[in-house]
């Protein structure tokens, strides 16, 4: 633990802390029935913590061991996030069927768009081959999570307070996750302690955010919404989306020049 | 290069999740209150425009021009252009509280259909780009009165179909109001 310096230290143990804070609340408010992912995932990134800690104290910081242990935690972890993020997709629109029908093709074909560009921009190096994916799986959560949220906008659904932030959380920390891979991919030996620092920093902050949205429990069942008629749909919208397009033609003859442009 | 691509992304992304959390009491098009369309869907601001068009009168404007002070003529213009402002914001309302009750029938369906969605999307996105280019056309001055009949006959057609469609949703409509007005401060809330 000696290649560590007492910034790092301090920041882990309280990390550590706040992750089995935030466990705990989600135990003892019953937050963990309805957040399954969200719960398993937290454990992960503590169970992590804890075989780092091991392993760094047994071989070093910079061994080997230590470098493997890492990378193979983070990929588990990276998997329960992405159940996380799926979670939280399904508490925002799931109830909805129509919508989330619709919405989770739109949120997958997106995430999987933007994963594609992240390794597609990113530098192709093969020492860096782990932190580059875990660069475009971030990237690819922070979308997904922003056009959940735009969805939400859209319909007019609004988002529990639980739940935003909670998607705050999860959205910011990737942002930084990948900001960070970008940064290390170019300054790779001068940054890496900085890196860990700031990676740890952000996290740490999101684990409050997160204890603070969870400090009371949520409603154990949502209710669910009185769907109408399915004709109902079929009728009005294929209507309404015309006449707001006569409506848009008219609008345009205020401005003739305009026509022109769109 | 890549570190370029790749904090634009998430520049972009940073703006749009603000934007996505912002209130929606914020947005003066989301003004309104949200089930305003289904407890009075043929209150509409186009049913007025009878008497906007007699204020708006062409005769009545070059009568006064050939007999009144210029600094009458110019208050007249002004008053007539901001009484013509407010009459397409007020228009705008109507689209959004159309466009709202869409999303209300469209959330509480169990099936839509994603090139119906797509349609009304564009076209939201298209009417408010044209809102402004309107808005900037009469603020330099222009009136077109002609198209303006035009747009109201549209909307008032539109409050016509949308009493017609809530009819059909009959008491499902009413039930779901409850629901929303229950669950929601100014919309759904799923939780």
């Amino acid at each position: 633990m000696e290649d560590l310096d007492i910034f790092t230290k301090w920041t882990w143990a309280m990390t550590a802390i706040a992750q089995a804070l935030l466990l705990c609340l989600l135990m003892a408010r019953r937050n963990a029935n309805i957040y399954p992912a969200f719960t398993a995932y937290i454990f992960m990134t503590l169970a992590q913590s804890g075989l780092l800690f091991v392993a760094i104290r047994g071989s070093g910081f910079s061994s080997l061991t230590s470098y493997r242990i890492g990378w193979a935690t983070q990929a588990v972890v990276m998997g329960a996030r992405a159940f996380a993020v799926a979670e939280l997709c399904r508490h925002v629109l799931g109830r909805f069927r129509g919508v989330w029908l619709l919405a989770r093709w739109i949120l997958l074909i997106c995430g999987t768009a933007v994963l594609l560009y992240a390794l597609l921009a990113a530098n192709h190096q093969l020492k860096l081959l782990l932190s580059t994916t875990e660069l475009g799986l971030e990237l690819a959560a922070a979308a997904v999570i922003v056009t959940l949220l735009l969805f939400a906008r859209y319909y007019d659904i609004v988002v529990a307070r639980p739940v935003r932030l909670l998607a705050i959380g999860l959205c910011l920390y990737s942002c930084v996750s990948v900001l960070n891979d970008a940064i290390l991919e170019r300054w790779v030996s001068r940054y890496i302690t900085l890196w860990n620092q700031s990676g740890m920093v952000a996290f740490l902050g999101c684990l409050l955010l997160w204890a603070w949205a969870f400090r009371h429990s949520a409603p154990q069942r949502a209710a669910i919404p009185m769907f109408v008629d399915g004709t109902v749909y079929l009728n009005t919208i294929p209507e309404m989306n015309w006449r707001l397009r006569s409506l848009n033609e008219q609008l345009m003859q205020f401005w003739p020049q305009g026509s022109s442009r769109t | 290069m890549s570190l370029f691509l790749i904090s634009s992304a998430v520049g972009i992304l940073l703006m749009l999740l603000l934007w996505a959390l912002r209130s929606p009491q914020n947005d003066s098009l989301a003004s309104p209150p949200y089930l305003e369309p289904i407890e009075e869907p043929a209150r509409q601001h186009a049913t007025y425009f009878g008497l906007i068009r007699q204020a708006m009168s062409h005769e009545d404007f070059e009568f006064l021009a050939a007999r009144a002070p210029v600094r009458l003529v110019r208050r007249t213009h002004q008053e007539r252009q901001r009484i013509a402002l407010l009459y397409i914001e007020n228009l705008r309302a109507d689209f959004q509280r159309l466009l709202r009750l869409a999303s209300v029938i469209t959330v509480l369906s169990p099936e839509i259909a994603a090139s119906h969605e797509f349609e009304r999307l564009r076209l939201s996105i298209r009417f408010s780009w044209r809102y402004r280019i309107v808005l900037l056309g009469l603020y330099a001055g222009h009136l077109l009165m002609p198209q303006l009949s035009g747009l109201s006959q549209i909307v008032a057609e539109l409050s016509f179909r949308m009493e017609s469609a809530m009819q059909e949703l009959g008491e499902r409509a009413s039930v779901a109001a409850d629901l929303a007005s229950t669950l929601n401060r100014g919309g759904l809330d799923p939780a």
